[in-house]
């Protein structure tokens, strides 16, 4: 959840050409035609499956071969005022400064054959430019690229080798000072299918609390994944969507259990929401959290549709949206250390229950903070570790109540 | 081995119903139930640290003379082992014979208004059905969440929080046989912040001394600092200043690394929505939602999406 820490993904982009896994035709060729673009023609269009370099092949030839780059993602294109403003006189300018220039459209496919506007731009850029044009598309084939497909030098990429993505992923839990098991690499590279990004963020999903896990472990987290490609596209639907009913329609074609799908809304909501509007959007989704319990509670699922307008009204009411990318929620993330950690506490609150006559909210309520105190007076903390009579309450007084003091102290 | 001289509470725990010195009244009917031999179903009712645990163990230590095993149990009901398994575990323990030389078993059970309404009414069977052998005490924080046949099957205790002459009496009681000295400030800190609850004055003063022998003012402040959920009003504060994302992790700090209840981190939030300055309009705002996410959360609804409405409402202004 923390936003300033680096996901994986970027901690560990690749910097150098050689950096880049696979696809070493492809990069080569790219490389080439950047040398001499303007006698193999003004654009590009790399194309291949998601998570493959593509993005990052140009940005790091463009800093290797000393490009300033103006880049441009799906939804920016769409603007034709962006256009104007930013790329036209970027692709016009005699550099100032000696940098030279490289355009890049992000996501071409993205663009809808109704979005002419934005493609009869391109077209006109790539005739007239005086600066080489690059565009990445996963869909080279889409219908809206039909004419730009002709005017542009065509690099394919390819998926990338598990064995490849294995290494790259070791090399990462290397640097991370992770202990990771192999079948769990092979595991996730196989998940991925090729897909560079996708794998490291399974990793980063997998390893994030640092523990060792094994390959059933790491089998139930991953299984989410699976649908998670559809998740990013439906919360974008209804993010942009023009009409509540686009909204609720599109939410509740997700291939989500609502549990889950609440689970991405509520973590997804605060960062797409301006603050004026937090409150009556998260009322919406802390109204369709009570649905979703009743409906589950007393098998209500008739009442299914209203839960998706509730969650769509989360994202209706905000009327101008931070752009983000969309997270991955904290709370699915972290389920399963946070089982863990339940159910140790429980296990040392046991003991303390018993000899206190108290229960588990009080014991947590009025006692946890105070044993953590007094622990920190060597003789309390000696007589009590005398006291713990087997080693695994010890541990868990040393973890819970110890660790935990020093760790507060720290922070 | 037990640890039930390391901490002050359970140290200096009444044994006895001798031992009790306020609570005359109760401790005096309580006396005359032993004296006679004969115990009534009990309800003792009353809000943390007034001193209901401790009287109903008093009674069966006295009514027994120390001899309990077998005949006595004691069981929280807001156990995670689930209502139905608290129901087979009661009614086993209810429809055994008591030994020989006792004339019936007590079963203690804490926490009991947090059973559900069925629970309640299966409860209220067992009772009658094994009244010949088993007697109970339940002890609840609020009276409303008995039902009312159980009511009125049982004799009704009352315990209000303990007036600050009580608390500074029993405090002074611990420090003395501890051999720990005391300023008058401290006393008047501890009284202030545990606000009739007596576990709490005695966690604070021990915790105050931490091992050493003398408490003053400020070790008492500095105690209260950290063991009063210091949290809660850092997680309001942060929403207040509008970083709803900073005041969302505390939350789930709370929640998860905690354990904290929902039920005690919402009651937390309102009384220090009380005392903190804030626009009226506002704090209206923010008292309404937080009514609505604690109806929920009782409910059955999720603590975190619920109570996160609650910061959105503090991060957000007063809508006019």
């Amino acid at each position: 959840m923390s936003e300033s820490k680096l996901s994986w993904v970027e901690k560990y982009k690749p910097k150098t050409l050689d950096e880049i896994v696979g696809n070493d035709a492809a990069k080569k060729d790219f490389l080439d035609w950047l040398e001499k673009w303007d006698e193999r023609g003004k654009a590009a269009l790399l194309h291949g499956p998601p998570g493959v370099g593509k993005t990052v092949l140009v940005e790091v030839a463009a800093s290797t071969l000393n490009y300033r780059l103006i880049e441009t993602n799906a939804s920016e294109t769409r603007k034709v005022d962006f256009l104007e403003n930013v790329i036209r006189p970027a692709a016009f300018n005699k550099s100032l400064f000696g940098n030279k220039i490289l355009i890049f459209f992000d996501e071409i496919d993205g663009l809808s054959s109704e979005e002419s506007g934005a493609i009869s731009f391109i077209l006109e850029l790539i005739e007239s430019s005086r600066a080489p044009i690059v565009m990445a598309a996963n869909d080279p084939w889409a219908p809206s690229l039909s004419k730009i497909r002709d005017r542009v030098y065509m690099i394919s990429l390819h998926r990338i080798r598990p064995q490849s993505i294995i290494k790259r992923l070791r090399d990462i839990c290397r640097a991370e000072g992770i202990k990771c098991r192999q079948e769990v690499l092979l595991m996730i590279a196989e998940h991925s299918n090729g897909d560079m990004r996708a794998a490291i963020e399974d990793l980063e999903l997998l390893y994030s609390s640092r523990e060792d896990i094994n390959a059933e472990e790491a089998e139930k987290i991953l299984s989410y994944r699976n649908v998670e490609r559809n998740i990013f596209e439906i919360l974008r639907a209804a993010t942009y969507a023009q009409t509540l009913e686009k909204a609720s329609i599109s939410l509740s074609s997700s291939e989500e259990e609502p549990g889950d799908l609440l689970e991405w809304v509520f973590e997804n909501i605060p960062h797409l929401s301006p603050k004026q509007w937090l409150l009556p959007a998260l009322r919406y989704v802390a109204e369709a959290d009570m649905l979703f319990r009743q409906i589950s509670k007393n098998s209500l699922w008739r009442l299914l549709p209203s839960f998706y307008h509730k969650l769509a009204s989360a994202f209706f009411v905000i009327p101008q949206k931070t752009r983000v990318n969309f997270s991955f929620p904290n709370r699915i993330r972290e389920r399963f250390r946070r089982i863990q950690h339940l159910k140790e506490l429980k296990e040392l609150e046991s003991f303390f229950i018993r000899e206190l006559h108290v229960g588990r909210r009080v014991f947590r309520r009025d006692f946890i903070q105070v044993l953590r105190l007094l622990s920190k007076n060597d003789e309390f903390r000696s007589k009590l570790l005398n006291r713990l009579s087997d080693t695994r309450l010890r541990e868990l007084y040393d973890s819970l109540i110890l660790r935990e003091e020093a760790r507060r102290r720290h922070v | 081995m037990s640890i039930s001289d390391l901490l002050w509470v359970e140290k200096y725990r009444p044994k006895s119903l001798d031992e009790i010195i306020d609570r005359e009244e109760i401790v005096s009917r309580l006396k005359a139930f032993v004296k006679t031999g004969n115990v009534p179903n009990m309800l003792f009712v009353g809000p943390p640290g007034t001193g209901k645990t401790t009287a109903a163990l008093a009674l069966v230590n006295d009514l027994y003379r120390g001899s309990t095993a077998g005949n006595f149990m004691e069981l929280n009901a807001s156990d995670e082992r689930g209502i139905n398994t608290i129901r087979e575990i009661v009614k086993d323990f209810a429809r055994s014979r008591p030994s020989a030389e006792v004339p019936f078993k007590i079963l203690i059970l804490d926490e009991s208004d947090n059973m559900t309404q069925d629970a309640q009414q299966a409860l209220r069977r067992i009772m009658e059905r094994y009244a010949s052998v088993t007697r109970f005490i339940l002890l609840a924080n609020y009276q409303w969440g008995i039902i009312e046949p159980i009511q009125s099957r049982c004799a009704v205790f009352r315990f209000p929080p303990l007036s600050p002459t009580h608390i500074r009496e029993g405090i002074m009681r611990v420090l003395e046989k501890e051999g720990v000295s005391w300023n008058e400030e401290a006393i008047d800190e501890i009284v202030k912040a545990a606000r009739g609850d007596m576990r709490k004055a005695i966690n604070i003063a021990q915790s105050a001394a931490g091992g050493s022998k003398k408490i003053t003012g400020e070790s008492v402040k500095q105690v209260v600092g950290v063991l009063h959920p210091k949290e809660v009003a850092e997680m309001i504060s942060e929403a207040l200043k509008g970083d709803f994302s900073s005041a969302r992790k505390r939350l789930a700090k709370l929640l998860y690394d905690d354990g904290l209840s929902a039920n005690d981190i919402l009651r937390e939030m309102n009384s220090e929505l009380m005392s903190i300055e804030m626009d009226e309009k506002k704090r209206l705002q923010v008292v309404n939602v937080l009514g609505e996410a604690n109806f929920r959360v009782a409910m059955g609804a999720d603590a975190e999406i619920q109570i996160s409405t609650v910061l959105a409402a503090l991060a957000t202004d007063a809508q006019k």
